[in-house]
């Protein structure tokens, strides 16, 4: 009995030490796990938020400057 | 070609209006363009709509707008109630207007002393037009309706427009003001 004990025991030992070793090593690679890999870049949502209109001008400068000429001409001409 | 310089001669005074208009014109704008490109080569905002954002916030709140935030971007500034912002740009901050009306000024005028204080301080004028225009966007937006979108195609393009040629007309009667004869 005894010796099958002993036989039994170490049998077993070797796979416990296996299953230990296995453990801390999968351990330690999940601790590294992605730490050197670069992170993909984040999808972000476009065109969710409907832009607010913005305050225009319609490009009148060119309107102005030719009312300004003929103001002037009508002023310069009296 | 006899015709040409008759034509001249009796338009001298018209002639030489167009000739500093013009320049005064593209010198300022050209001015106001490398200070754009400095601005946004050291990735800022130019404080010329900064500061026409910062007044037509105070504006708004002054006309009843409740709840009203500003916070300026690299491309401009958005001032309103969340939700109901109103987008100020670089082409709303009304400088642009601004030269046009100091060009006329100096035009009109020539470089006189005369002139260059009525170009400077109109400039100031004319941006305070400016700023209660956006100031009453702002509120009006926050009114909520059809109203924001007709008052800002049609209304407040006159309104800004008109002050200018309203200070044009009045210009004879500021020159007698300054002491001109």
């Amino acid at each position: 009995m005894k010796s099958l004990l002993i036989a039994a025991a170490l049998a077993v030992a070797p796979t416990a030490a296996w299953a230990q070793v296995d453990d801390s090593e999968s351990l330690f690679k999940a601790s590294f796990d992605g730490m050197f890999e670069a992170p993909s870049p984040m999808d972000l949502p476009v065109g969710v938020i409907e832009p607010n209109p913005p305050v225009p001008l319609d490009g009148g400068v060119i309107l102005l400057l030719a009312s300004g000429a003929a103001l002037a001409r009508k002023r310069l001409k009296g | 070609m006899e015709a040409l310089g008759i034509w001249i001669r009796s338009n001298r005074a018209f002639l030489g209006f167009v000739v500093r208009f013009l320049v005064t014109f593209f010198l300022l704008s050209f001015l106001y363009s490398l200070y754009l490109v400095v601005v946004k080569r050291n990735g800022d905002l130019d404080m010329v709509t900064y500061w026409i954002s910062r007044l037509s916030h105070e504006t708004a709140l002054f006309m009843g707008v409740a709840d009203c935030e500003w916070s300026c971007f690299l491309d401009g500034c958005y001032v309103g109630r969340e939700g109901r912002m109103v987008n100020i740009l670089e082409g709303c901050n009304g400088l642009r207007l601004a030269i046009v009306y100091a060009a006329y000024v100096i035009g009109i005028g020539g470089w006189t002393w005369r002139s260059l204080v009525q170009a400077f301080v109109g400039l100031f004028v004319v941006q305070l037009f400016n700023v209660v225009r956006i100031g009453s966007l702002i509120a009006l937006r926050d009114h909520g309706g059809d109203t924001y979108f007709f008052f800002i195609k049609y209304i407040f393009g006159v309104f800004i427009y008109g002050s200018i040629v309203l200070l044009w007309i009045l210009k004879p009667r500021i020159d007698r003001w300054m002491g001109a004869k």
